[in-house]
């Protein structure tokens, strides 16, 4: 009797597990199909107008990306997220006017203790045409170079983000 | 009448001892730390990593560190260490080179199987012209590393951003 229990909860167990494995996979399929998300990193190096703030030298820092119409991504926005080994700063741009222009962002969260978005910000994002544009799409962005002005909500505080990035 | 051996005692040991650290110090070899982050990817035999990895990144480069080898250190997003040591330079080959891996994920281990690196390519990050090492403020470095992450047979591309700290 016991062994026929353990024969019978055997395809039962089977087919939960086969089960688990079609949503997972649907779940990978599915998120890599609507989104397109970069992932990588490099340093962040600011000037000394960030000196007053306690900013100074160079910071490691990992960079993940959605640019806007890229594999599924909205048109209108692309989501940049800068991981600090400290806090993160992430931000929501349109980058509807080509790389030679200063982006003010739709939205910026801080996070560095306990969660800050302000109403106006004033952080700026110019994309080096030096770089990769983020919007040509490829599995890779060999130099993502960004000058970050007002960096963190700092006024005077200029800053340089320099990353690879590469297609998830 | 011990006393008045005391300081020619001192200045015999001192004297040449402060000769040599003075010698020390006018040749220790420059220094140069190259610090920043990047990506792992093009996984192939690997249980980890599957996808695409974060990582930070520390590369201390032979050419300007006085001929201790180079190193490459990765700290990944998702926790634990790999580190890298070679007797060489970096110069970007066709040559895969010998390295001595260690990681640390739960505990602390030499890499078995020894890692064999091919840098593909080490660039100024902010151009795609040779990075010269000597002068160098920041570098793009690429490389495909075997046997990775002491796993034999696991290879993966690994693609890093990095600026100088002097």
């Amino acid at each position: 009797m016991n062994g026929r229990k353990i024969q019978s909860s055997g395809p039962a167990g089977l087919s939960a597990l086969a089960g688990a494995l079609l949503v997972a996979g649907l779940a990978t399929s599915a998120s890599a199909q609507n989104f397109a998300e970069y992932l990588g990193g490099g340093f962040l190096t600011v000037n000394d107008g960030c000196a007053q703030y306690g900013w100074s030298g160079t910071h490691q820092v990992m960079v993940r990306m959605e640019p806007q119409g890229v594999g599924g991504n909205p048109a209108d926005m692309t989501q940049m997220a800068l991981l600090f080994s400290t806090g993160t700063v992430a931000v929501r741009l349109n980058l509807d006017r080509g790389v030679r222009t200063v982006y003010a962002p739709l939205q910026a969260t801080y996070v560095w203790n306990g969660p800050w978005t302000p109403e106006a910000p004033t952080t700026t994002f110019a994309f080096s045409p030096n770089g990769t544009w983020p919007l040509s799409g490829g599995t890779e962005m060999r130099r993502l170079t960004v000058i970050i002005d007002n960096f963190n909500e700092h006024a005077g505080c200029s800053a340089q983000l320099q990353a690879n990035l590469q297609r998830g | 009448m011990t006393h008045p051996f005391r300081p020619s005692v001192l200045l015999r040991v001192m004297v040449p001892a402060m000769v040599i650290a003075l010698v020390a110090l006018a040749t220790t070899p420059a220094r140069a730390e190259f610090v920043g982050a990047g990506t792992i990817f093009g996984a192939s035999n690997c249980s980890w990593p599957t996808g695409v990895e974060m990582t930070r990144a520390r590369y201390r480069a032979a050419e300007v560190d006085g001929g201790r080898g180079s190193a490459i250190t990765l700290n990944f997003a998702v926790g634990g260490v790999n580190s890298y040591n070679f007797y060489t330079n970096l110069t970007p080959s066709r040559v895969w080179r010998r390295a001595a891996g260690r990681s640390i994920w739960g505990s602390f281990a030499n890499m078995r199987t020894r890692p064999l690196v091919r840098v593909l390519q080490r660039q100024n990050a902010d151009s795609s012209s040779a990075a010269q090492m000597q002068s160098a403020s920041n570098v793009y470095l690429r490389m495909r590393i075997r046997n990775f992450n002491g796993e034999p047979g696991c290879a993966v591309t690994v693609a890093l951003t990095m600026n100088r700290l002097d």
